[in-house]
């Protein structure tokens, strides 16, 4: 600490050094003329005086020099000289400083970039009040191992009869109607619970958070949007505290605006915020579903809590419930779980590659340059400049590099990065990001200062062991460059090649992986296909058979829409999984299997693009119940039967027997299925409640405006019904490859860059080595040497480095790329185009870097090559 | 006029601090207030006042501030700080020991 007050005191005192002179100079001439006049005083004269005051005095200059030493001031003054003169020489050097400070640069800047956004994304701390006591609250079952949501009444429960977690966040999310200016939308509407946001942290940076008083029924029409929905629908018009939202037809007051990037966990996320009412009935136990997250008293662990809330149990339940309630378990977990880490962690060791390859890559140009200036530096040596003044002169040199490439990393980080990065990524939400900050700063800072150093330390160890006499000797007589010096070189080059024919293969199996999954059979055509899912609010009930009436009108309605060839409606099922899981069908042995089906209306085979294989689709009228079955299904029902004209008995709230008329393909329900479920079709008026989408054909894929006039349309139909998504099925089969695009383009940059270094640092090799070698050079073409000679000695020279780069980097990428398997579709981890193309591509780097040094060795003429002494 | 004595190394600081402890002075002022107080018994270049003040002043011992004297002369006042205070305490205090060593010494022949 003192240190640091010290070292900042005189570096102070440095950099006004002007001042402080004046005023030590000032302090002294005082004194003197003090002195003198007291010896004027005891009788000398004024001239007399002035020289008994210096004699008395001592030495003036060197009591001056004295302080100037204690002040430290001739190392610092030392060290701004040697900065000034390394900056000059940088600047004599441009094409070197131009090289090393892009290269830098860019391994430096996209390194930092990646290693931030891959910690922020793996390892940050949850935005909220000690993080670490909150747990989400939920349960498991056979099907699935955490489902994060309870019911209010276990809510109130574990209120009122534990108390291992000393406060709540419990929301119930929905889908409502916002009306805006007469245009309707599907908005995520978060109920919230009493303390939610004080449990989370979390406080509006506009108005003002729910009164108590607003969580009972009458009063809670209030609500608090959020800084999305604020900018978005209102131009972020800080007078919106007051305004009034239509929201599910009930007039609501807007009273807070929450902070861009609200910590509210996933799955919690809203865009309006309002009071929960809470009264839940244990006749009604799914009355209201909530996320809940609790933190913990002090001194309970998790395993205690998870035991305590284990213990309660809901009395008074329907019978119906009480089967269902009791094959569930009480599950506790963390609030945030990250889909796919492995993309990001793959992100980050490509940066690092990428980051190793800049490194040697600079280590190399620096060599050269040291190389290129042994004899400047062994005259130094030799009229008696000492190793260390010489090992300082290139550390400041590297010192002044860094220092420049710390100023680009800063002005980058403020404005290049966000929009770069958010059109390398396809993210619009980078480019809000803020990379202008101490963690960007910093980590680039360390990450320069490590390059820097690893710069300066193979050089030193060159230098210390230089010799005067054969360097003065070797550059004067031209003979080439010394063959240690060449090896060490050789080296890196073929590191570099190694590390980038690593990138290159991890890139490449993410190419292939990504052009598999674009062209997935789905099994059934998305393009030009739109569906429409719409939720109902919990005052509009309808009966079944209104219900159904109601979608036959709607798609009635749609069907006017222009362009809009084919409507139908059913459950949700396209790319979602959602079909109806609990149905059964009676195999040949009397067994049950567990199926799945959708209850659709006619035009749904049209609409959704399915392929017929063989009978026909489900008849428009009402009368035998029949039914289409996927491939599978036929499969394991009929074996190779033919199974049209055959009944099956399923068993979908109350058995029943269906004769089964059609067989269509198997379609995907994620991109990622590869076993197909087994799936059957039957009519909507069999079973009408769980109806809740439309499903659209269009002649071609949508124009983005199409969402709006379909919202509008079923808005001006029934404004009741909420229209939660619109989606082009195309989009969504593009947006579940998200973290493979992700990584890919990432990779893809981190790739492109890191092959343009390589190419350069072989080119810079390769260039200096020709140079040095254009003495032996001009004596082979005197001794008869053609210029092809010299031109393929050249190249075979650099593609040697670059085939003994690409065997070491290929051996480590076999042994590496297996960690990328779970992100890699239907692609092997050892892919051997992947491998061969990687090594042909490096090949071709190599020659494109070696061509025009090799051009120019050919190009020798021997006589003004022997001349040049 | 009696014989001068050279300064036993490494006591001017301590002496510097010994006359800033009463008030502050400039290093003119601290220069007379030696002679004065040792009846210019002391032979020290006065230029070599000037380091010595530096260097206790980037240590904190003393500060210094622009003032104007009695004569209406700019001077560069220097005072004692705190730790300037208990540095002094020190010294004193070692300069006891090392005295006290060396006379028993010098007395024990």
């Amino acid at each position: 600490m003192n240190f640091f007050r010290q070292l900042f005191r005189r570096v102070r005192l440095f950099v006004r050094r002007g001042k402080a002179e004046a005023e030590m100079a000032e302090e002294m001439r005082f004194h003197l003329e003090m002195r003198k006049e007291d010896k004027i005083e005891d009788g000398l004269s004024s001239e007399e005086a002035g020289y008994a005051a210096q004699r008395k005095f001592g030495n003036l200059g060197a009591v001056q020099e004295q302080i100037r030493h204690q002040r430290g001031w001739h190392w610092l003054e030392a060290l701004w000289k040697d900065m000034c003169y390394a900056l000059r020489t940088l600047r004599k050097s441009p094409g070197f400083t131009l090289t090393a400070l892009a290269t830098l640069t860019i391994g430096i800047g996209v390194a930092t970039v990646v290693f931030n956004l891959t910690a922020w994304i793996l390892f940050r701390a949850d935005p909220y009040p000690n993080p670490e006591q909150l747990y989400r609250i939920g349960y498991s079952d056979k099907q699935a191992p955490f489902i994060p949501v309870r019911t209010g009444l276990h809510f109130q429960a574990y209120q009122e009869r534990t108390d291992v977690f000393s406060e709540y966040a419990a929301v119930s999310p929905e889908m409502a109607n916002v009306v805006i200016e007469g245009q309707p939308s599907a908005v995520g509407v978060l109920r919230t619970s009493v303390d939610c946001f004080r449990t989370l942290g979390i406080v509006p940076v506009l108005g003002r958070s729910f009164l108590p008083e607003e969580f009972e029924a009458g009063a809670n029409n209030v609500v608090i949007i959020d800084d999305l929905f604020w900018r978005t629908n209102f131009h972020a018009d800080p007078q919106i505290l007051g305004r009034k939202l239509l929201i599910d037809q009930q007039v609501c007051t807007v009273i807070g605006v929450l902070k861009p990037g609200q910590p509210f966990p996933p799955a919690f996320e809203g865009a309006v915020y309002r009071p929960l009412v809470m009264n839940p009935k244990p006749a009604e136990p799914f009355d209201p579903t909530l996320f809940i997250i609790g933190r913990l008293r002090p001194g309970v662990g998790p395993e205690a809590a998870r035991a305590a809330l284990a213990e309660i149990k809901l009395d008074g339940l329907p019978n119906w419930a009480v089967p269902y309630f009791a094959e569930q378990e009480v599950r506790l977990a963390k609030p945030r779980e990250l889909a796919r880490p492995e993309a990001f962690w793959l992100m980050a060791i490509a940066a690092a590659f990428l980051y190793g390859i800049a490194c040697l890559n600079t280590i190399n140009l620096i060599l050269v340059r040291q190389l290129g200036r042994a004899r400047e530096i062994s005259i130094r040596l030799a009229v008696g400049a000492t190793r260390g003044r010489i090992v300082r002169l290139l550390a400041i040199e590297s010192l002044a590099l860094s220092l420049v490439v710390m100023g680009i990393l800063a002005l980058a980080a403020r404005w290049l990065f966000p929009p770069l990065f958010a059109a390398i990524t396809g993210s619009e939400a980078l480019r809000y990001l803020s990379y202008w900050n101490w963690d960007i700063l910093g980590a680039g800072g360390v990450l320069t200062a490590l390059a820097c150093l690893s710069a300066v330390l193979v050089p030193l160890a060159r230098l210390l062991g230089t010799d005067v006499g054969p360097n003065l000797k070797e550059g004067g007589a031209g003979a080439g460059e010394s063959r240690r010096a060449g090896q060490v070189r050789n080296v890196l080059v073929i590191l570099q090649a190694a590390l980038a024919v690593i990138l290159l293969t991890g890139t490449g199996l993410m190419v292939r992986s990504f052009v598999k999954l674009q062209k997935v059979d789905l099994g059934f055509d998305p393009t030009g296909k739109v569906k429409a899912q719409i939720a109902f609010p919990k005052s509009y009930i309808l009966a079944p058979e209104a219900r159904l009436q109601l979608f036959e009108r709607l798609q009635q309605r749609l069907e006017q829409l222009p362009g809009v060839k084919a409507v139908s409606f059913g459950q949700d099922t396209l790319l979602e999984g959602g079909f109806m899981g609990t149905a059964q069908v009676q195999m040949p042995n009397g067994e049950f299997l567990p199926v799945a089906g959708n209850f659709v209306s006619a035009d749904f085979l049209a609409a959704s693009g399915m392929t017929l294989l063989r009978g026909r689709w489900l008849s428009p009228q009402r009368g035998e119940v029949e039914v289409v079955i996927n491939e599978s299904l036929a499969k394991a029902r009929f074996g190779d039967r033919d199974p049209i004209g055959s009944s099956i008995k399923l068993l979908v709230s109350g058995d029943r027997a269906y004769s089964v008329v059609g067989v269509v393909r198997d379609v995907k329900e994620t991109v990622r299925t590869t076993a197909p479920g087994l799936r059957f079709y039957t009519p909507s008026w069999v079973y009408p409640p769980n109806i809740n989408t439309v499903f659209l054909k269009l002649e071609k894929n949508p124009e983005p405006a199409f969402g709006g006039l379909v919202r509008r349309v079923i808005y001006d139909f029934d404004p009741r019904l909420i229209v939660t998504n619109v989606s082009a099925i195309d989009e969504m089969v593009d947006r579940s490859m998200w973290a493979e695009r992700y990584a890919f383009r990432i990779m893809k940059g981190l790739t492109v860059i890191a092959l343009g270094l390589v190419v350069v640092g072989l080119f810079s090799v390769v260039t200096y080595a020709v140079a040095s070698r254009r003495r032996e050079f001009g004596v082979r073409m005197a001794l008869g040497a053609t210029p092809a000679d010299l031109r393929r000695l050249v190249l075979a020279k650099g593609l040697s480095s670059a085939a003994v780069g690409i065997i070491i980097g290929t051996t480590v990428a076999l042994g590496l790329t297996r960690f990328m398997r779970s992100l890699l579709f239907e692609t092997d981890a050892y892919d051997p185009a992947v491998f061969a193309g990687v090594a042909l591509v490096l090949l071709a780097s190599a020659v494109i870097a070696c061509w025009l040094p090799a051009g120019r060795a050919a190009r020798t003429d021997p006589v003004i090559a022997l001349r040049a002494d | 006029m009696a014989q001068k004595s050279a300064l036993v190394q490494g006591t001017l600081d301590m002496l510097v601090l010994r006359v800033l402890s009463r008030s502050e002075l400039h290093g003119w002022g601290i220069t007379q207030k030696l002679e004065q107080l040792s009846n210019s018994a002391l032979r020290v270049d006065e230029g070599s006042l000037y380091p010595s003040l530096y260097r206790m002043e980037d240590k904190g011992w003393i500060k210094a501030e622009w003032k104007t004297t009695e004569k209406g002369r700019r001077a560069k006042f220097y005072s004692l700080t705190r730790t300037g205070r208990k540095q002094l305490e020190s010294e004193i205090e070692g300069w006891d020991r090392m005295t006290a060593i060396i006379a028993s010494v010098m007395g024990s022949t």
